[in-house]
């Protein structure tokens, strides 16, 4: 009995090693963000908080930090409703089959690297042949997307949108099928609208999804990093700089960039930890 | 008589009504296809272009078609598709069974302690792996591996080791626990009763774990970008960094290579999406194989 109980736990050794590696770079940062270390410095020397008082001085930094937040807040707006109203429009569907045709369009994007996207919508941001040819075609004003730094950044948010709307529709797809079908089939006998239906039986039934499609999204958009970096790296306004972007740049001020690193992680936790918590529950529910 | 005429037509009126919302409903879900698949379109379109094409041509009309970018780009993306193919198989494969014998771990033991561990994995499937550029970097080069093949898939299995473990718990959480009882009487060793029988039954989300974990190293960005130093071990979509937009590029190049680069998650999606989709459900409802 005791042989066998060691050798389960050999199972779970493996995993722990590279576990306890992450934990490892985790806690790498902290120690290294109370230090003055650089590449410059010989010999680095404790220096508490001020690298985060610096860090917090400077104007770059907080407009990174605060263009992640402001990111992951606009994108959770952005996909739940789309999501919502994917999910709405696969939902009243009857056949099984064009369902997960539609199903598929929405979260293909999901499964394209956002450098790709990055390649492919920065040229279609292109104001000269772009989707502003069409605009010009038919009228419309020609809208200068990545050209200026006003409209840098909502562009990005539209293209991370389209990434994750399919995402959102499939929590709330299945929350909406876990509605018994009996009290959805009896209100459209009493010729309740699809949208009556939605807003009183489906939605009302969605917390879960909208937890999860927000905890979700949050924790992706504070991973972005590669659609700005292929979309407009050198962009001269650094309008579009988020967090990640800006550890990178500061690679070689290890502090420095390890405070950053902390922040983000600080940030992440707030919601991942509840996230985990609240995961555990039904992961791993088995009755 | 009149009576009977008018609820005929009344019924006439409530199915004509049935059939517009019908047709309105299939036209948004249409025009919303159109807007999703676009890039697709543009990839394709733009990609056959020549040229003297892209010069005359916007970017969402097509033109005569030339297979010169593609073959081009196909040269050029060679390599770094190869080497994606070998940093993301062996860590799909790896993340997949390793974090199924971890599941297996918490399937078997359910106690207070085995909650903190497994906590401690949720989050670290969760973190944010920019944040770890420096320590990473350090730490693949202090072993010697910066620029290797064996440095960048350990890299990924500090990152996706976490994600096979947990999407594996809550794959076996649907195992029923008397099928391993039945085993053990039959003497079965724990060894032998996760190979023959867990992971037998486990086999859906198996396959749904690997490929989740094989699409989403495919499109990382961030750990070649971090580790490699020389293009010849660039992956896919690192290399497409010298195809994005810029004045004296031609946009041909650019659709063909970003096609190129996803072509083997996107078949992957086509053919196996119903299993991607539910690595991502798992992390949402949970208890569904």
């Amino acid at each position: 009995m005791n042989k066998n109980k060691f050798t389960i736990f050999l199972f779970l050794i493996p995993t722990l090693i590279f576990g306890i590696l992450l934990l490892y770079f985790v806690f790498y940062n902290v120690y290294y963000s109370f230090l003055d270390s650089s590449a410059t410095v010989l010999v680095a020397k404790f220096v508490g908080f001020a690298t985060y008082k610096e860090l917090f001085s400077n104007a770059l930094v907080v407009s990174s930090l605060k263009r992640s937040i402001i990111w992951a807040f606009v994108l959770i707006a952005g996909g739940n409703v789309m999501g919502i109203f994917f999910a709405s429009l696969i939902y009243f569907l009857r056949n099984q089959k064009t369902r997960a045709v539609y199903t598929s369009i929405f979260v293909y994007p999901l499964a394209v690297s956002m450098a790709a996207s990055g390649v492919i919508w920065t040229w279609l941001f292109n104001i000269n042949d772009g989707v502003d040819y069409l605009f010009v075609r038919i009228g419309l004003p020609r809208f200068p997307w990545l050209d200026s730094p006003a409209t840098a950044f909502p562009s990005l948010i539209l293209v991370s949108i389209w990434v994750f709307s399919g995402l959102a529709s499939l929590f709330y797809l299945a929350s909406f099928q876990n509605v018994s079908k009996d009290i959805v089939e009896s209100a459209k006998i009493d010729s309740a609208s699809s949208f009556r239906i939605l807003r009183k039986i489906l939605l009302p039934e969605a917390k879960n999804a909208f937890i999860v499609s927000t905890a979700i999204i949050f924790i992706f958009a504070l991973r972005f990093f590669s659609l700005p970096y292929v979309a407009t790296l050198l962009n001269p306004y650094t309008e579009t700089s988020v967090e990640n972007l800006y550890v990178l740049y500061t690679s070689l001020s290890f502090s420095e960039s390890s405070a950053e690193s902390v922040i983000v992680m600080l940030i992440a936790l707030v919601v991942v930890i509840p996230f985990a918590l609240y995961g555990i529950k039904r992961w791993l529910a088995n009755d | 008589m009149i009576k009977n005429k008018n609820t005929n037509s009344n019924i006439n009126g409530a199915k004509n009504v049935k059939n517009v919302k019908r047709i309105i409903h299939n036209i948004i879900l249409v025009i919303f296809s159109i807007l999703w698949l676009f890039p697709i379109y543009v990839m394709v379109i733009d990609g056959l272009k020549s040229a003297s094409g892209v010069l005359i041509t916007p970017i969402l009309f097509p033109a005569k078609s030339s297979l010169g970018p593609f073959i081009t780009v196909t040269t050029a993306l060679e390599r770094p598709i190869l080497n994606s193919i070998i940093y993301t198989v062996p860590t799909a494969i790896i993340s997949t069974y390793i974090g199924a014998m971890a599941a297996f771990y918490f399937y078997k033991k359910a106690r207070m302690i085995n909650t903190l561990l497994f906590t401690i994995i949720a989050i670290a499937t969760f973190v944010p792996y920019e944040i770890t550029l420096l320590p990473l970097t350090k730490f693949i080069s202090s072993i010697g591996l910066l620029n290797t093949y064996p440095g960048i898939i350990i890299a990924m299995l500090i990152f996706y080791l976490p994600t096979g473990a947990l999407l594996m718990s809550i794959f076996l959480a649907v195992l029923p626990k008397t099928t391993l009882e039945s085993a053990r009487i039959d003497g079965a060793n724990d060894w032998t009763i996760f190979n023959k029988v867990v992971l037998p039954l486990a086999m859906p989300g198996f396959i749904s774990t690997f490929i989740f974990i094989l699409i989403e190293s495919w499109n990382n960005f961030f750990v070649p970008l971090v580790l490699v130093t020389t293009p010849g071990m660039n992956s896919a979509s690192l290399a497409l960094m010298s195809y994005t937009g810029g004045y004296g590029t031609l946009y041909n190049e650019s659709f063909a290579s970003a096609f190129i680069a996803s072509l083997i998650p996107l078949v992957i999606f086509v053919f196996l999406g119903r299993y991607f989709i539910r690595g991502f459900q798992a992390f949402g409802t949970g208890r569904k194989g």
